[in-house]
């Protein structure tokens, strides 16, 4: 999805990943019972970053599993990114001329109508 | 039974939401989770209309109705005791959920952030900005 938006715009605005706290991560216990976290399935088998090297390593998975081909980078350990801007989960942040021009919402049941990216295009291209 | 979140005492709460969290974390749940993660188009939907479908499990446990209006009632929980202490320590996908609604605002400049490369060199979040170009950032993880 994020692959698809980066190719065909990359030319028009300047475009990166910024890896920030895990969304469903897990904690366990010494016996492997689920002690902390979100899990939704045993596809997702990661503890929260701890260290900027844990941060650090789990973009490198995002990298070579996915193959995204686009700029990443992390958010501090103090997650500075995330402070200011309330992406966790995840979202998708916009500026332009050195200000806000969008950011992604989610309803309070957690339900999004559109494709963020899409809904971004949809704004700047018929403002 | 009509559930308002405001009238409902602190530890029926807690009881519903540790009934909660005990259906999310059972084996057979995380493997239905699996289930749907591998086999499903639209992933992230999905899983969520799981967690609704549990939810509205919760509700007719503790002899509510299942219906919209509890449950939007239901979702006003986490927004609404998110700094309670007694709920944090009881239940702890509230714990560790860090969601808000209350975001940014529109024509706000960019703050002093500092992020971090792949080569673990920090940068400012305002030098990737050419004020030529809208600056778009995609944020998440892996998981």
């Amino acid at each position: 999805m994020y692959k698809n938006f980066y190719n065909e715009n990359k030319y028009r605005f300047d475009i990166f990943i910024i890896y920030i706290l895990e969304a469903h991560f897990v904690e366990k216990n010494e016996s492997g019972k689920i002690i902390g976290g979100w899990p939704i399935g045993s596809q997702y088998n990661y503890p929260q970053h701890k260290t900027l090297d844990d941060r650090i390593h789990m973009a490198k998975i995002l990298e070579n599993e996915f193959q995204l081909n686009i700029p990443i980078l992390l958010d501090h350990i103090d997650n500075d990114f995330q402070n200011y801007h309330k992406v966790w989960p995840d979202g998708v942040i916009v500026y332009d001329k050195g200000a806000l021009i969008y950011e992604s919402k989610v309803d309070r049941n957690g339900i999004r109508e559109k494709i963020w990216t899409d809904e971004f295009l949809d704004i700047f291209d018929n403002k | 039974m009509e559930f308002i979140v405001s009238e409902i005492p602190i530890y029926k709460i807690i009881e519903m939401l540790s009934y909660e969290e005990k259906i999310k974390y059972s084996d057979d749940m995380q493997e239905i989770y699996s289930k749907q993660y591998y086999e499903s188009k639209d992933v992230v939907n999905k899983l969520l209309n799981l967690d609704v479908e549990i939810q509205r499990h919760v509700l007719e446990t503790f002899g509510y109705l299942s219906n919209e209006n509890n449950l939007k009632e239901y979702w006003k929980i986490p927004g609404l005791y998110k700094d309670n202490e007694d709920i944090k320590n009881s239940v702890f996908y509230i714990r560790y959920n860090i969601f808000e609604f209350n975001k940014m605002k529109i024509g706000k400049k960019i703050p002093p952030c500092r992020l971090i490369n792949t080569e673990n060199k920090e940068i400012q979040l305002n030098s990737l900005h050419n004020n030529n170009k809208p600056l778009v950032l995609l944020a998440g993880s892996i998981t």
